[in-house]
């Protein structure tokens, strides 16, 4: 798809513009992690994660919509 | 002479409901923030004295405090600012709801203003009043049941908040509201009350239930004032209390993780506002200038997105009458309008750089980086994945795209566009220059941060846009599913559930006892040829009354 391609190539400015900023301008880091592209593994294996991790907890605490009518005792 | 914007709002909303005709009632309804707004801004410029300045009124024999200083003053604005877009959404709703609005509005402006624990505690209990009835005006039986829930849930936040106040004001002697000396019980007691009033899990759990089941206009007063003057009230009085970093940062990723498996659109934002709240609690835990001013710009700017986006998925419930992602889908050919407002609210929530939430968010997750709280600041970055996972795409997706329109459409009302359009330029506003440094100077401690930083910039772009490509890898996944989402007020519900049970069982047997008795009297009677009168239960209990009243007459003149 066309936007895709756009989306890319905005991924590529981004890693290549953090490389470079880091090389000359050595912004302030706080942990050694903090390495060019980190923010963008992160954001995509966080997301991952999150779903797979809420999805395992879903498959005990999601029930039919009618779970609580049908424990009501008292109607 | 000071005029408290609270009590004038509180003062205009007891006249809404026997306004006529109706537009001068919605004319009075839009204009009753706008005072509040000048008010505010008089006071700013200096117009009834020096920043910061303390009043004292009396009121039935005991001093009122009211203080006025830059972290009520931040608070108060956004929340006038605030109500006068959701005025303009709300027009067309019923007097009757315009008026609990208001009422709501006025006690929230109450509370941040209060300088002393008491009218504190009245302008708290007034809130959760005034709120109450935005639920129940959508006359739904869900509704209505949700709403007894909410009411159970603030009624017993506020009894241990009044317990909490009376012990400390014995201990200390002070019924000054300022930062709580941990004096034991007490202190832990009003803690409580705050954290149930900011949504902390396990405490949270009235918020994804009641919230989405309020009116359409309703639950977009609902995402503002609750738990925003918890984080008001919090800030004031435990600001550096570090068992609310933790509390704030688990609170961040709960909604996050609670959200991917919701159905219903406004469920899933209202878990964002416990996500969302917990950034602001975290930041009032960590307790630096920086983290504090974050806590409370982000309070600023959440207000103004979470309640765009209440207003554009409340436009859809509105239109459609539909909530939930499996009945919903393909509304983009009908709903343009609303879906472009809405994605600047989810733009602004999941920081974009130019948008409202990059200047406030990422202060606080910098904040707790240069506390070099290492987990903390994991919790935090990674809820503002979710954030956009969620609120920037699964919602969208699901109500917009996602597959061919299921049901006809078209955009909401002309008001409730320039509700959402007035709160969208406010977004884009505060996210961009002149408008953060208005919101920074706000801000009750001197702001050394340059949201703008390069770095920063390219960071959150990287992280964002992974996320969407993470996203759509996994879209058929993010679909809605038919199934609700137990939460922690299972417990609560369950053990609710059986306590009425055997509340009925005991009516039923104490029925029967008082049967058997009244066969037993009957039975003696007639072997003691007695002509008493029949002693039918209605005379007892008018017997029994009597007595009381007496009693009562008694003690009042003895």
């Amino acid at each position: 798809m066309r936007g895709f391609r756009l989306l890319y190539a905005l991924a590529l400015i981004l890693i290549i513009a953090d490389v470079v900023y880091t090389f000359f301008a050595h912004p302030k880091r706080h942990f050694y992690w903090e390495v060019p592209a980190f923010s963008a593994a992160f954001g995509f294996v966080m997301c991952i994660a999150l779903v797979v991790i809420s999805k395992s907890i879903g498959k005990i605490i999601m029930k039919e919509e009618d779970y609580y009518e049908k424990l009501k005792k008292v109607r | 002479m000071w005029v408290h914007p609270g009590i004038v709002v509180l003062a205009g909303a007891i006249f809404l409901p026997f306004l006529r005709p109706r537009r001068v009632e919605q004319m009075i309804f839009l204009a009753l923030p706008l005072i509040s707004l000048l008010i505010l801004i008089l006071t700013s410029l200096g117009y009834f004295g020096e920043l910061p300045f303390e009043l004292k009124t009396e009121f039935l024999n005991y001093d009122v405090l009211i203080r006025v200083d830059k972290l009520s003053l931040v608070f108060a604005y956004v929340f006038s600012i605030a109500a006068i877009a959701m005025n303009v959404y709300a027009l067309h709703s019923s007097s009757l709801e315009h008026f609990s609005a208001m009422v709501y509005v006025g006690s929230a402006l109450g509370v941040v203003f209060a300088g002393d624990l008491f009218s504190f505690y009245i302008f708290w209990e007034l809130m959760a009043i005034g709120s109450l009835f935005l639920i129940w005006f959508r006359r739904t039986k869900k509704a209505e049941e949700a709403g007894f829930r909410y009411a159970l849930w603030h009624l017993t936040g506020g009894l241990f908040l009044l317990a909490g106040i009376v012990l400390y004001v014995l201990q200390t002697n002070t019924i000054e509201f300022k930062a709580f000396n941990n004096v034991g019980l007490a202190y832990y007691l009003i803690l409580l009350g705050f954290i149930i009033n900011a949504a902390v899990p396990p405490l949270h759990a009235w918020l994804p239930d009641a919230y989405p089941e309020a009116t359409v206009t309703g639950a977009v007063y609902l995402t503002a004032f609750t738990t925003k003057s918890a984080v008001y009230a919090l800030a004031r009085g435990f600001a550096g209390e570090e068992l609310l970093m933790w509390l704030g940062a688990i609170m961040a990723m709960y909604g996050v993780i609670f959200a991917v498996l919701e159905n219903d659109g406004r469920r899933l934002l209202a878990y964002h506002i416990v996500s969302q709240v917990g950034y602001m609690v975290a930041g009032v835990g960590i307790g630096t200038a920086m983290a504090i001013n974050g806590a409370t710009s982000h309070a600023f700017t959440h207000i103004l997105y979470k309640a765009l986006l209440f207003m554009g998925m409340g436009a859809v419930i509105e239109v459609t009458g539909r909530s939930k992602f499996t009945e919903l889908g393909g509304l983009y050919k009908y709903m343009p309008v609303t879906f472009y407002l809405y994605m600047i609210g989810a733009f602004s929530i999941s920081a974009f750089p130019l948008f409202s939430g990059f200047v406030s968010k990422n202060m606080t997750v910098y904040a707790s980086a240069e506390e070099h709280l290492v987990l903390i600041w994991f919790l935090l970055e990674g809820a503002s994945v979710g954030t956009f996972l969620h609120t920037g795409l699964k919602l969208p997706w699901n109500v917009w795209f996602s597959r061919e329109a299921v049901i006809e459409a078209r955009d909401p009302p002309k008001n409730m566009i320039a509700g959402m359009v007035i709160l969208a330029a406010l977004n884009i506003f505060f996210g961009t220059y002149p408008g953060y440094e208005i919101l920074y100077s706000l801000l009750p401690y001197p702001v050394e941060y340059n949201p703008y930083d390069p770095a920063k910039v390219i960071s959150m772009s990287q992280l964002l846009l992974f996320t969407f490509f993470a996203f759509w890898i996994m879209r058929e996944k993010l679909r809605g599913e038919e199934k609700i989402v137990l939460d922690t007020d299972w417990l609560p519900r369950i053990v609710g559930n059986y306590f009425i049970y055997y509340c009925l069982k005991f009516t039923e047997f104490s029925k029967e006892l008082d049967r058997k008795l009244l066969e037993a009297s009957g039975k003696l009677k007639a072997i003691t040829q007695l002509k008493l009168r029949e002693l039918t239960p209605g005379y007892g209990v008018l017997i029994v009354c009597l007595v009381f009243a007496v009693y009562l007459l008694l003690f009042i003149f003895s």
